[in-house]
């Protein structure tokens, strides 16, 4: 039980994944409509606030390295952009009721929308503003804030349940600490 | 502390605390007049300091011939360029060089630290270089020392690496390098001339210089740096720089402490310059400089359009290709056209005696002055003794009895000498400047000549130092002697005969009618209408039966044309020398286009008159000219239609 | 006789044989419909593969048929993921196509997947030139500007170049001079010029083919004779 519960962020990053990889398939369809949804502020929330720093960064590394994959920016960009997001909320978590959805919910808002500005300002240093299409942006980041806001409580729930089926109660350690 | 102690020491402190409030208010007072009063000093200091500007010329105007042929234009010219500010490149610099040193350093020699960083200028751009090279399949290197001198001197200009890339190394170094690469491309125009070297003089050519921005240009005030833009120089491009020239193109850089670019703040993109149209028939020009080609001739050829004293064709031979004056006219070329004598513009810039065509004149003056009239015969023995010296006529066995027409047509001498020295010099100089002989024709073009000559007694004693003598108004009539005028002179003095009025201001440029309507009222030539037709008859009869029949030879067609030949001697050093000339008007009852050819003879004595040799250069000029305007031919008689064999 | 055997015979088997019997059938017929079905798709995906394939054909360049499993556009991006790689002999710079003219360049590629930036993907450019012209330009793309359609750039587009008739306006296609994409194929119209850094050109917005968002397959050119970049 103690090897499962100290390599529990292989269970979350699988669950990262499969949250991306859905996404990413909705994505495929959503290009006849232009939206494009983005929602690692949802998986940089999650390990965050509820999984401790060792834990929260193990957890978030393949996600980065999987996103740097995807994406044509310089490799490393993301990880860099994930783990300093996801660091800066671990040492503020003290500071909010992160247990309850309606702090964590603009928590993973507020880091979505980090995202979406580091992104667009890499963008713009290396194609120039005439390559981004701000409109589009805002469209993008608006679908990705409902999706988050929508998905928010179901994926927190379903990955804490899915960490309580291999006996790793977060809710119980979470109150006792 | 006592009560006395106590406030001494308070009213200290008070002193100490109003002291501070009056340091602290100077202090505020100072910022507030930096802060607030002279902030826009402030800020406009700081703007100088950390703003440059860009200069990029606008590309000249298109010019086109009268009927919209394009004759000069903008040739595209792709470059591929390094800029040697940008950070990426500066990184390479600084990473170059610090590996050189540290090399050096290891092996624990010495080393000049400016020529390293030359050296290690260099490498960069030549390793960018070298992916170009690679693509293109090219090996061009490049110079250390030039990519030193840009970087220091130009920092914000492009750096050129390949000059002239061709379209499809072009579209080769779009396709494989990437965005990011420092190599960039960079276009830029050059002038060109798809005629080559037809109108050359005319048209003149454009030289590289700094450019002179508007002064209504934003960011006067700040560090300017420029490339190279064009100025007319000669010809069309000179006269018309400040229609053709494009309106210059700005950006202005916020750049670092160091000077190099950060961000652009302001763009103005070039604008082209206008478009001219020229009066110029391309056609007509090309088939004349034929001429001169086939016969492999020297010389010059003007035609005007007499209505609207525009320049259908101007020719002068030698030429050069204008295509070699772009981008830029390199010292060789400059050098082989100067040696082969093709500066010069003959057409307006070159003075020849004018021979036989002045006799038209000399009949002017001398009818104007009533010395003769159409019942006037005049008797050609083959000469005229003047003075104590026989002048003679070029048909030696004489012409026998002449009237003007049959004068002019066979250009008997010895009937102008007789009429000249009738009238006296004084009437043949003052008609002549009455034409406005003696000044340049005003045309708009730069550099025409203004060292014609008509001569007068008193020019003679003021410049000769001689008294003006009987034989000298001899040779004055029929076109020898000091008389020098241009072919573009010669052209304007047939048309002002042709239509009986003192016509100037010939235009190279197309005239509107509102350009026509400006222009002064020519004032009559002053000959009766009944007078003015003798010469017309007189050219007339020339080509058709007499010296100008070469002009109508055209296998039995006749051209309604009047010409007037002449052949000037030349004085050089063993010999003389023969102009052959020709002066014509078309369609003669009514003309419309004049011309003048001068053809240059070349060798020493030799036969070159102007009715065997310019007659049948200008011959073709006229074929196109009444093909381009076959209402001006006369109306040929209905023929009754021919019997066809199955009515037979 | 043989039918009275028969018969006795089916007689004997037993109610429970009889609904295993029925049971194996039902399951056959449940096979032979998903098998219907399947083929159905087949026959769709083998006409749109054949419409695919009536690309002409182009003796430099062999086709590489690759169906695409992961579209990614946004507003910093536009990439596409087909499902072959380097062991199909793609490699990066590889051209990409479809019917419809260009889709893009092979930017990435794995064993057996490849990522292409797309037309409108800010960092492809390509040497297009003005269909019956041949004075090559720049094109690059330039995002998904409007929610319309993806766009594209072109720079040093001839002055002489005009919009006389906003229904039928210029089309860009492919030079064929750099290279990498046949002459040619389609790219997309200019909507709009302006004028350009120099004065002597102008630049373009290029509206290109609003299939390119919904692409599902794609052909990628491979070179017969590799070029030595």
């Amino acid at each position: 039980m103690n090897t499962l519960s100290n390599n529990r962020w292989i269970f979350v990053s699988f669950g990262h994944y499969l949250l991306l990889f859905l996404v990413g398939q909705l994505n495929h369809q959503l290009t006849y409509f232009h939206i494009h949804l983005t929602i690692t502020g949802l998986v940089i929330a999650f390990s965050s606030l509820e999984l401790n720093f060792r834990q929260s960064f193990l957890s978030l590394v393949p996600i980065a390295f999987f996103i740097d994959a995807k994406s044509p920016l310089v490799f490393g960009t993301s990880f860099i952009v994930i783990l300093s997001l996801s660091t800066a909320i671990y040492m503020l978590r003290s500071r909010f009721r992160r247990e309850q959805a309606r702090t964590s919910i603009p928590i993973s808002l507020a880091i979505n929308l980090s995202v979406f500005s580091a992104y667009t300002f890499y963008s713009v240093k290396h194609m120039g503003w005439d390559q981004i299409n701000i409109a589009m942006t805002f469209w993008n980041l608006f679908w990705s804030s409902l999706v988050i806001a929508i998905l928010h409580p179901i994926y927190f729930d379903l990955q804490i349940m899915m960490l309580e089926f291999i006996g790793i109660r977060i809710t119980e350690e979470q109150r006792e600490t | 502390m006592n009560p006395e102690e106590k406030l001494r020491y308070q009213s200290r402190i008070w002193l100490f605390y109003a002291l501070v409030v009056v340091l602290v208010m100077i202090l505020l007072s100072g910022l507030a007049y930096r802060q607030i009063l002279q902030n826009d000093v402030y800020f406009e200091r700081g703007k100088i300091q950390n703003h440059r500007r860009i200069l990029t010329p606008g590309p000249r105007g298109n010019i086109y011939d009268r009927e919209g042929r394009l004759i000069v234009s903008n040739k595209s010219k792709f470059s591929a360029v390094v800029f040697l500010a940008d950070a990426s490149v500066r990184r390479s610099f600084r990473q170059e060089y610090y590996g050189m040193k540290n090399e050096f350093q290891e092996r624990g020699e010495k080393f000049d630290s400016n020529r390293l960083q030359i050296e290690a200028r260099g490498n960069v751009i030549q390793s960018y270089l070298d992916d170009v090279n690679r693509m293109l399949g090219r090996e061009t290197s490049i110079n250390a020392s030039r990519v030193s001198q840009h970087f220091n001197m130009n920092p914000l200009l492009p750096y050129p690496l390949i000059d002239d890339l061709n379209r499809e190394e072009l579209a080769v170094l779009l396709e494989l390098l990437p965005i990011e690469h420092p190599i960039q491309i960079y276009a830029s125009h050059t002038r060109h001339y798809p005629y080559e070297n037809s109108a050359a003089h005319l048209l003149g050519y454009v030289r590289s210089s700094l450019l002179e921005p508007e002064k209504d240009l934003k960011g006067g005030d700040l560090r300017t740096f420029s490339t190279k833009g064009t100025f007319g120089d000669n010809g069309i491009e000179k006269e018309y720089d400040h229609l053709l020239q494009g309106k210059t193109g700005m950006e202005i850089w916020v750049v670092d402490p160091a000077g190099f670019q950060v961000e652009r703040v302001q763009k103005q993109p070039p604008v082209t310059g206008k478009d001219l149209h020229l009066s110029i028939d391309m056609d007509l020009q090309r088939i004349v400089e034929q001429q001169f080609e086939v016969y492999d001739s020297k010389g010059a050829f003007v035609a005007i359009d007499i209505e609207t004293m525009e320049v259908l064709a101007m020719v002068s031979k030698p030429d050069y290709d204008l295509n070699d004056t772009a981008p830029f006219l390199s010292f060789t070329t400059a050098k082989d056209i100067g040696e082969r004598g093709a500066w010069q513009n003959k057409a307006m810039q070159g003075l020849f005696a004018p021979g036989s065509p002045f006799k038209l004149l000399t009949a002017v003056a001398g009818l104007k002055a009533g010395v003769i009239d159409d019942d006037t015969v005049i008797n050609c023995p083959g000469f005229l003794r003047v003075g104590r010296r026989n002048f003679p006529c070029h048909n030696r066995a004489g012409h026998g009895d002449m009237d003007l027409e049959h004068a002019l047509s066979s250009s008997c001498n010895v009937f102008f000498y007789t009429v000249a020295l009738q009238i006296g010099i004084d009437n043949l100089s003052s008609e002549a400047i009455f034409l406005g002989m003696d000044q340049p024709t005003k045309i708009d073009l730069p550099f025409e000549t203004n060292g014609m000559l008509v001569p007068t007694k008193q020019w003679k004693q003021e410049r000769k130092g001689q008294s003006w003598y009987q034989g000298d108004t001899a040779n004055t009539a029929i076109g020898q002697g000091f008389l020098l005028f241009s072919p573009l002179q010669m052209a304007v003095m047939a048309a002002s005969i042709g239509t009986n009025q003192v016509l100037s201001y010939p235009s190279v440029l197309k005239r509107t009618s509102e350009d026509l309507d400006k222009l002064p009222i020519p004032r009559s030539l002053g000959l009766p209408e009944e007078d003015h037709q003798l010469i017309l008859d007189g050219m007339k009869l020339a080509a058709t039966s007499g010296s100008a029949r070469f002009l109508q030879e055209l296998k039995g067609e006749k051209l309604p044309l009047g010409g007037k030949t002449g052949t000037a001697q030349v004085r050089v050093k063993g010999g003389t020398l023969e102009m052959a000339w020709i002066v014509a008007l078309a369609p003669i009852d009514d003309p419309k286009v004049a011309i003048a050819i001068v053809v240059e003879g070349e060798e020493v004595g030799a036969s070159h008159g102007g009715g065997s040799v310019a007659a049948p250069m200008a011959k073709p000029f006229f074929q196109e000219y009444f093909n381009k305007h076959p209402e001006l031919l006369p109306a040929v008689e209905e023929q009754a239609a021919p019997t066809t064999a199955s009515n037979l | 006789m043989g039918n009275l055997q028969d018969y006795w015979a089916s007689k004997t088997h037993s109610k429970k044989d009889l609904f295993e019997a029925g049971q194996n059938l039902a399951r056959l017929n449940a096979g032979y419909e998903l098998a219907i079905v399947e083929n159905n798709a087949l026959k769709g995906e083998i006409t749109r593969l054949e419409n695919l394939l009536q690309l002409p054909s182009r003796p430099n360049y062999r086709y590489e048929i690759a169906r695409v499993v992961s579209r990614d556009f946004n507003s910093w991006w536009q990439r596409i993921e087909i499902r072959k790689g380097s062991i199909h002999g793609i490699r990066r710079g590889d051209a990409v196509v479809f019917t419809g003219g260009v889709v893009g360049r092979v930017s990435e590629v794995g064993r057996s997947t490849a990522i292409i930036d797309l037309l409108s993907n800010g960092r492809l450019r390509m040497a297009a030139i003005i269909e019956g012209d041949n004075r090559p330009m720049s094109f690059r793309g330039a995002g998904a500007k409007t929610f319309a359609s993806p766009n594209g750039f072109a720079e040093f587009v001839p002055s002489d170049v005009k919009i006389t008739d906003p229904e039928r306006p210029p089309r860009l296609i492919t030079s064929g001079m750099g290279g990498i994409f046949p002459p040619g194929l389609h790219i997309g119209y200019i909507t709009k010029l302006t004028p350009g850094a120099n004065g002597m050109f102008n630049d373009a917005d290029i509206q290109l083919d609003n299939r390119l968002m919904g692409i599902s397959e794609v052909a990628v050119l491979i070179p017969l004779n590799p070029r030595n970049e």
